[in-house]
């Protein structure tokens, strides 16, 4: 599979003195669930910036979809990546639920019949049909940021980035957000996730680049990642809590990799079944 | 002993709204604690915090009934000013409540307005600022700072006005792992001191190793209140209303479920390994037991 997003030796700097961003690498491949993560202030947001080219590099170079970011047109890479806000109220305008998702349709240039088409499309499958005709400012936290992602998924394109989609969110409305993304990410769409959430990195995210002080320390599969708890520790992070659990209990063999509860779980129950035979025969794990 | 804060029938609706906010609290808060309130996206949580400090409904207007005394004395015969006095917040974003143009202005400002003596202010700004671990921040200007340090200069600012009762309300949905940790720990120095924390937070697992009690606000309504313990036992009522136990809450209760027994849940990792040595999967105990 080719590489979406190329991303070779970044500089960036806003004012000319000091640089966000030291020398950036990595690429992106069709159809991956990227996380992103790092300290407040280590330089992800002005990196997703320059994916989408709201702002160009000051040294290097961004390929989207092969299109330089320094030479296109933004609302040309707008087309190939769809950008997620944190707070939703920043990307909704329109009067109604069915307007939002129909706008930028109208905008790509597409006839009535086929707008209505990929408006009902959609709305079907975020479940939004009911919140139709509802002026978008009145809905829920959670409806709004599904009302976002389903209007940037209506304009069907293939990269996705999200920029701490659920801060603030409850669990129940952060767990619909992400299975959403997980849903469009299965169907062929390169997700890139910018979080302070551990738990969703550790439940959606297969790689994770750790960012800090504008340089990438660690670029590796989420788990490997998590794993080193020192290297996490000095840029500000924590894995999540379950993790933790399982790196204490190193002295009882569970893994340090360990990032859901089911996982600990089984660890657990091999451990039960390795020392104590006898409960294998009562006890055994499904 | 008197309550800290104290909350009968209480509800309220933002102007021209049609249905209530606050649909009935009662919330007793005695002085010392340390209380989270949990609750899903829409249930009130900001509303209830406004009204701590007056903001509601002196600021906000709208329709308030019931009853709110903080310290003893009713909230709503007192001004915003008054109350300032009594209760400290801290809101989620940081930029909301930075006004001056230096991080020391910023922590002084309130002090000042006290009418507090120079040299007091100058001592109280120190203070705060090495509490807080930003005392190399004193000359910049807070819009310049990063999300996290902000959010420590809004801290110092809060806790210089001395207040009985700090209020953080989802003061940490910004921050990266390590700063909401620092914020936590924050709040149980200020905690220790013998004031009273609330906590506002989608953090359960944080919430879980400082606070003394929970309290779950749905649909403006405390639906369920009590020490961290007893309330994470009722992963029903959690489910119902979209919430998340902690990880090592969760991870207890499925190995319940799979016939290991034993009393209480834990709320930390250190009281989760506890309770696996207990349980024997150190080896020695699993070896007994066969």
């Amino acid at each position: 599979m080719g590489s979406e997003i190329e991303v070779e030796e970044v500089w960036f700097s806003y004012s000319g003195d000091g640089y966000v961003l030291k020398g950036v690498s990595f690429d992106v491949k069709e159809g991956e669930f990227l996380a992103i993560i790092g300290r407040n202030g280590s330089g992800k947001s002005t990196l997703m910036r320059l994916l989408v080219g709201l702002i160009k590099p000051t040294k290097g170079r961004i390929m989207v979809k092969g299109m330089d970011t320094r030479k296109e047109k933004v609302s040309r890479i707008a087309r190939e990546v769809g950008f997620i806000f944190q707070n939703p109220d920043d990307q909704l305008f329109c009067r109604s639920v069915e307007e939002e998702v129909a706008f930028a349709l109208r905008n790509l240039g597409l006839g009535e019949g086929e707008v209505e088409e990929v408006v009902n499309r959609t709305l079907r499958d975020f479940a939004l049909q009911d919140l139709r005709g509802v002026y978008p400012r009145f809905l829920s936290r959670g409806d709004k940021q599904k009302v976002s992602v389903a209007a940037i998924a209506a304009m069907d394109p293939s990269i996705l980035i999200l920029d701490e989609p659920t801060t603030g969110q409850d669990y129940r409305d952060s767990m619909t957000i992400m299975e959403l993304v997980k849903g469009l990410n299965a169907r062929g769409k390169t997700v890139i996730l910018v979080t302070h959430d551990m738990r969703n990195v550790a439940a959606y995210a297969e790689r994770t680049i750790l960012l800090d002080d504008g340089r990438i320390l660690a670029d590796a599969p989420t788990r490997r990642l998590f794993a080193d708890r020192e290297l996490l520790r000095r840029c500000g992070l924590a894995p999540p809590q379950i993790t933790d659990l399982a790196q204490s209990c190193a002295d009882m063999g569970i893994r340090p990799d360990v990032i859901s509860v089911e996982e600990m779980e089984e660890e657990l129950m091999e451990v039960l079944c390795a020392h104590a035979p006898i409960h294998r025969e009562g006890k055994e794990p499904p | 002993m008197g309550y800290a804060i104290e909350a009968s029938d209480l509800r309220y609706r933002y102007p021209t709204a049609k249905e209530f906010v606050l649909k009935g609290v009662d919330l007793r808060v005695r002085p010392g604690e340390f209380l989270g309130i949990l609750g899903p996206t829409g249930a009130g949580k900001t509303t209830l915090c406004m009204c701590l400090n007056g903001l509601i409904p002196h600021y906000a207007r709208g329709e308030m009934t019931g009853d709110l005394k903080i310290m003893g004395k009713d909230a709503k015969a007192q001004t915003i000013a008054e109350l300032s006095r009594h209760v400290g917040i801290v809101f989620q974003d940081p930029d909301s409540q930075l006004i001056t143009s230096s991080v020391e202005d910023e922590i002084a400002f309130g002090l000042i307005n006290r009418g507090l003596g120079e040299g007091e202010v100058d001592r109280i700004v120190d203070e705060c600022l090495r509490d807080l671990g930003i005392s190399h921040l004193r000359g910049r200007i807070p819009q310049t700072c990063s999300g996290g340090e902000k959010q420590k200069i809004a801290i110092a600012a809060t806790i210089a006005g001395q207040p009985d009762i700090i209020v953080f309300d989802e003061a940490t949905s910004d921050l990266d792992p390590i700063s909401v940790r620092e914020v936590f720990n924050l709040a149980a120095k200020f905690h220790l001191s013998g004031k009273t924390v609330i906590f506002v937070t989608h953090e359960v697992e944080l919430l879980a190793e400082y606070a003394t009690r929970i309290a779950i606000l749905a649909d403006g309504k405390i639906e369920l209140e009590g020490d961290p313990r007893s309330i994470f036992s009722k992963r029903e009522r959690f489910e119902e209303f979209g919430l998340r136990l902690p990880q090592v809450v969760q991870l207890a209760l499925r190995i319940k479920g799979r016939g290991l027994t034993f009393d209480g849940l834990p709320l930390t990792v250190q009281e989760a390994r506890d309770l696996l040595i207990k349980l024997g999967f150190d080896g020695d105990g699993l070896r007994d037991r066969s």
